[in-house]
């Protein structure tokens, strides 16, 4: 159950009722490419036709590293683990960096199944809810 | 492309560190200063009819809303057509490369690009390096520089093998070098043992594989090679530059494992030059992190991509090696002043052709350096300007 703490920031994602977490992106209907988080044009096109589009939940680990330093406004316990996932589309793969909910990632390895999870994340301002990539397939697709 | 020639007559800069003592203008005026004082027949600041100020995050000072006009005054040039260049990481060298085309176009004569950076005026935790990404929806929660360029170490290690010994030979390299430069912020060396040991940042970077905050600033002085003449026996002239940019945000990079805007950037200078990377005999790249030059020098073309690593640990870079990258020290030990940076760089390569570099001199076999930054929150911008000691 995820506590109730306001999302990081308005519009990066849906929280369903049995707490899971979707992200919104956008899809270029002209390009047909997929892009997070939506912006008001496709990045790789400049086209203006973008309507919201759901990542995929489910994803691969490709890069990441252990942050041992903690950024400013974070109020969380250090390391924490912070990655690129990469998720399979139509039109080839999407990347989404973000928190990995494993602190001590070297045991990690690249291809590792990734799923979006939400996380409470503590900051100067008090917590947020954000995404993050947890290890595994857990949950439906 | 055709395009009138520029020519360097004068450059220089202050001793790089922690500048608490000194103001933003008080840092100009000494990289100013120290630029006439190069200019090797004697130089009437008067000449200068355009100032070109690289300053970055004038936040960092405190006086963001007149950031870059405060300088003619303070180096006694008021009056003088002043405006200030902003582009990330490259702001030095852009800035440059802007004050060119002023003289290559006719328009100015001799025009003055300085670059002035205060980075260490506020706490590290409001600095500019740890707010790279301040503003930003996502990515103010979780990310700094450091974090940025982490991913693009573990996927050269994953692709090419890439090991911690050769990001931490870098650092081995650039230190010593900056040992050699009485400009450097860190005068230390370091060896192998103690950058692997170094307190973690962010997996695979460690303190020692990332470039200090530090305060700086630095002038170089240019103009037509016809009015060089007047000033000096020994101009150095810029053979090209090249700009180009990426998408901002790492989820739109095509590649982990290289940077495409410097590829392109360099591109574009190597063409204007006629040259290719096989010519350059001195090189002042962008070194933030240790991966950073090694990907510089894959994207730059001087080594085959996927090498970097192993041509660092092997020397290749070193000040007697195939192919010097950051006689300076690099932004690693000279530091990172990032409105002083490029210029800083550029005056290191002004020194190297003209072979003023003392114990770092570095041969010089045809005559060209290049000079590289990379930036922007996900790297999605890089200048690169050549230098060259051949007129024409």
């Amino acid at each position: 159950m995820t506590e109730h703490a306001p999302a990081v920031a308005p519009g990066l994602f849906r929280e369903g009722a049995d707490g899971t977490l979707t992200l919104v992106g956008g899809r270029s209907r002209s390009s047909g490419r997929l892009h997070f988080p939506r912006s008001p044009v496709c990045p790789w096109t400049g086209a203006d036709d973008v309507d919201d589009a759901d990542l995929p939940r489910h994803g691969r680990l490709w890069a990441w590293t252990t942050v041992t330093a903690a950024p400013p406004g974070y109020a969380g316990p250090v390391p924490f683990g912070f990655g690129v996932v990469e998720f399979d589309d139509a039109d080839g793969v999407l990347r989404v960096v973000g928190r990995i909910t494993v602190a001590e990632t070297e045991a990690l390895t690249e291809g590792t199944p990734m799923v979006v999870v939400a996380e409470v994340l503590p900051t100067e301002d008090g917590p947020v809810t954000t995404w993050a990539f947890a290890p595994g397939s857990g949950g439906a697709p | 492309m055709s395009w009138n020639r520029v020519a360097v007559i004068g450059a220089g800069l202050i001793h790089m560190g922690e500048l608490f003592d000194q103001s933003y203008e008080q840092m100009a005026r000494g990289a100013f200063d120290a630029a006439v004082d190069s200019v090797d027949q004697g130089f009437d600041p008067a000449e200068i009819d355009a100032v070109f100020v690289a300053t970055q995050r004038g936040t960092l000072w405190g006086q963001e809303g007149i950031g870059g006009n405060t300088i003619p005054s303070a180096i006694g040039l008021a009056g003088v057509a002043c405006t200030r260049v902003e582009n990330a990481c490259p702001t030095g060298s852009d800035a440059f490369r802007v004050g060119c085309m002023a003289v290559a176009s006719g328009v100015h004569d001799v025009v003055l690009v300085i670059g002035v950076e205060k980075m260490r005026d506020k706490s590290s935790d409001e600095g500019l390096l740890a707010r790279a990404a301040a503003g930003h929806p996502v990515y103010t929660r979780g990310e700094s520089a450091p974090v940025l360029f982490a991913p693009f170490a573990t996927r050269h290690m994953h692709e090419f093998g890439t090991t911690r010994e050769m990001l931490a030979s870098v650092a081995v390299k650039n230190h010593h070098n900056g040992v050699l430069d009485p400009y450097a912020h860190f005068r230390n060396e370091v060896t192998i043992e103690q950058v692997l040991a170094a307190p973690p940042v962010c997996s695979p970077l460690h303190l020692l594989d990332c470039c200090p905050q530090t305060d700086g600033a630095a002038a170089i002085i240019i103009t037509t090679p016809e009015r060089s003449a007047d000033f000096t026996d020994h101009p150095v002239y810029v053979a090209g530059f090249g700009v180009s940019t990426d998408h901002p945000y790492l989820h739109e990079k095509s590649t982990y494992v290289g940077l495409p805007a410097t590829v392109e950037a360099s591109r574009r200078a190597y063409e204007m030059a006629g040259i290719g990377p096989a010519d350059v005999d001195v090189a002042e790249v962008h070194d933030c992190f240790t991966i950073t030059e090694i990907l510089d020098i894959e994207d730059l073309g001087f080594v085959e991509k996927g090498r970097g690593g192993v041509a660092s640990l092997e020397g290749e870079t070193a000040l007697d090696g195939r192919i010097p990258v950051n006689p300076s020290g690099g932004l690693l030990a000279k530091g990172h002043p990032i409105g002083a940076t490029g210029i800083a760089q550029l005056t290191e390569c002004w020194w190297q052709l003209r072979g003023q570099a003392d114990e770092r001199q570095v041969a010089i076999r045809n005559g060209f350096a290049l000079q590289h930054n990379v930036g922007g929150r996900g790297s999605g911008v890089s200048v690169v300007n050549i230098l060259t000691t051949n007129p024409s």
